[in-house]
């Protein structure tokens, strides 16, 4: 009788333990699956096409697309240069010196596209896009703002 | 002596000749044309004016890069008013060249009618007694495109089907450079953004960011709803004139009064309409546009008080019996913004060159305005989040339109159903169910070849749908 269910538990043991084995490894496959399926293609920014310009207006305005249910977390960054003169598109500030002005949550609706405005301040002007998916890299969009000539008469004086 | 009496008979047989031809073909509807000089009689005293008629919709200003709004009052720019002598040349000047439509600067203002306007009669809104080539060239025109460029600027007329360029000095546009850079300067005006390059779209539909400006709540009065029996006799003196005298006055059924005479019957109803009807004393085999335009001119100085906001909508051909004529179809704006009335056009008139048949007016006034509107913190959507939230209605229409089975639906993509869509504007919508301060609703007004689908602007709830 102990034998008999000695038996019992080693074959339950034997059955259970591929089982387990099995599922650890579809685990696995759903989380490789899903890394390496990131469709980069379906996420972007259409508005503004380039990554680094200089405007004269303190507007950005922002189109992208992305599947419907995606938050986008766009980050406003720039930094306190009052002047306008220490930085410029080819002279760009060091990571540490940006500073947090505004993050702004979308969250893409059925047309799978998204909008926004930003208000952007004088000097550079730093935009990241964060689409939350893994495997998917922040979008920066660099923004120099050079409406200083006002500025310059006011420090002037 | 005898020679003297021969020579005067004889200018006297020529005058006569002559003045008897101008009496023929200005009376007998076979002289077509109409020549400007003639119009301008006809017109004479007319309060309300073809250059007051013929005005666009909206303009698009695109300010370079991405800069882009629409604006749809006049009055605060005067932005067609500027450049109403530089189109009255491009339109009658023999020395205009017609150039290939190049690539667009990405400075320019467009000028868009709410349809396609006929270019003769545009170029006569503006002055012209006579056009040149152009009006031939492009015979409908829908939108006027000013590029600004750094040596000339172009203007650029065109329909959906075709676009003719014409290169101008910049000197002809002193005026409307200034009001493009006072508003570039002032950067109190909402952007918006092409849907085209947005949702790569066939389109040319734009989409605000956001509305921040405020429209105001408007409230508007039905004056014949309080109106007495001597009031509605005023009214159908202008219509029936003479005839009223004889006319017999009924009441057809509560809160509609009837006045019918030997040849017209004249309906005044207490929501708010009057209409029109005539009865044509001969048939008018020659349509003609000209002489149309000027009866419906003179019909509404006579008998429209409100004009200000009034605007031509669009033109059709009709036919009555073996007569041909034209319906005119009028709308109103309140601040610039276009007003969308639940109980039909504003106005609508069939004349027949020189005989009006049949006109429908809503007499519906503004009474009070309050501007600030809507309370801080609340914001008009944009005619984007109308179309995402309902974007699965959209969807059913378009498929219904083009037959499409519902099995079908996965195939239907989103671009296919937004570049079904033809026009969206910011509007006001009249629902006519009060007639003392009754509140006008902001709407956006989204229309397709088929459908005119109203959305209320704060809510975006559906307020109104009309099969074209």
């Amino acid at each position: 009788m102990r034998n008999k269910l000695t038996l019992l538990v080693i074959i339950l043991l034997l059955l259970m333990a591929p089982k387990s084995f099995a599922s650890s490894t579809n685990e696995l496959k759903v989380k490789a699956i899903s890394e390496s399926t990131v469709d980069a293609s379906k996420y972007g920014i259409t508005n503004p096409e380039k990554k680094s310009f200089s405007v004269d207006k303190k507007i950005s305005l922002l189109n992208g697309f992305a599947p419907e249910g995606t938050l986008v977390k766009i980050k406003h960054f720039a930094t306190a240069d009052l002047t306008g003169k220490k930085y410029d598109l080819l002279k760009l500030p060091a990571n540490d010196e940006y500073i947090e002005v505004i993050e702004k949550e979308v969250i893409v609706g059925k047309l799978g596209v998204f909008d926004t405005k930003l208000n952007l301040v004088d000097g550079i002007n730093l935009l990241q896009i964060n689409f939350g998916v893994k495997g998917l890299e922040d979008v920066k969009i660099i923004i120099y703002v050079s409406s200083f000539q006002n500025l310059e008469k006011i420090v002037l004086k | 002596m005898k020679e003297r009496i021969k020579s005067f008979l004889l200018i006297f047989l020529m005058v006569s000749a002559l003045f008897l031809i101008k009496q023929i073909l200005g009376v007998s509807g076979v002289g077509i044309i109409v020549t400007a000089e003639n119009s301008k009689e006809a017109l004479e005293g007319a309060s309300y004016l073809l250059e007051d008629m013929i005005l666009p919709e909206k303009k698009l200003i695109s300010f370079g890069e991405n800069y882009k709004t629409i604006i749809y009052n006049e009055s605060n720019h005067r932005l067609y008013s500027s450049i109403r002598d530089p189109l009255a040349k491009v339109l009658s000047s023999k020395e205009i060249k017609i150039e290939e439509v190049g690539k667009a600067t990405d400075r320019f203002i467009d000028f868009k009618f709410s349809n396609p306007i006929n270019s003769f009669l545009l170029s006569k809104s503006l002055g012209n007694n006579e056009s040149n080539h152009v009006p031939k060239e492009i015979v409908e025109i829908e939108n006027i495109s000013i590029e600004i460029g750094p040596d000339f600027n172009k203007m650029v007329l065109s329909n959906s089907e075709k676009a003719v360029s014409i290169k101008l000095p910049k000197e002809d546009f002193i005026e409307m450079e200034e009001i493009f850079t006072q508003i570039e300067k002032e950067e109190n005006y909402d952007y918006y953004y092409s849907v085209r390059s947005s949702f790569g779209a066939d389109t040319n539909l734009y989409f605000p960011y956001e509305i921040t400006k405020n429209i105001s709540n408007v409230y508007v009065d039905n004056s014949l709803s309080w109106m007495n029996s001597a009031d509605k006799r005023q009214i159908a003196r202008k219509y029936l004139g003479a005839a009223l005298n004889t006319a017999q006055e009924m009441e057809e059924e509560i809160g509609k009064t009837v006045f019918i005479a030997e040849r017209d019957i004249l309906k005044i109803e207490d929501n708010g309409i009057i209409e029109y009807q005539s009865i044509l004393d001969r048939d008018v085999k020659n349509r003609n546009l000209l002489e149309s335009t000027n009866t419906v001119i003179k019909e509404i100085s006579e008998k429209i008080p409100d004009k200000k906001g009034l605007y031509l909508n669009r033109i059709k051909e009709i036919e009555s019996g073996a007569s041909k004529g034209y319906k005119f179809i009028f709308e109103y704006r309140i601040m610039g913004y276009p007003v969308l009335y639940s109980t039909g056009n504003y106005l609508e008139m069939d004349v027949f060159n020189d005989k009006l048949k049949y006109m429908r007016v809503i007499e519906r006034r503004e009474s009070k305005r309050n501007s600030d509107f809507p309370e801080p913190g609340v914001h008009i959507k944009s005619s984007f989040d109308i179309l995402e939230k309902e974007y699965e209605l959209f969807k059913k229409y378009y498929m219904e339109d083009n037959k499409i089975p519902v099995k079908d639906i996965e195939e239907v993509s989103r671009n296919e159903v937004i570049s079904w869509i033809k026009d969206t504007r910011l509007s006001f919508f009249d629902n006519s169910l009060k007639n003392v301060g009754s509140s006008l609703i902001p709407a956006w007004i989204f229309e397709t070849e088929s459908w005119i689908l109203g959305f209320e602007a704060l809510t975006g709830n559906l307020i109104y749908q009309e099969s074209k």
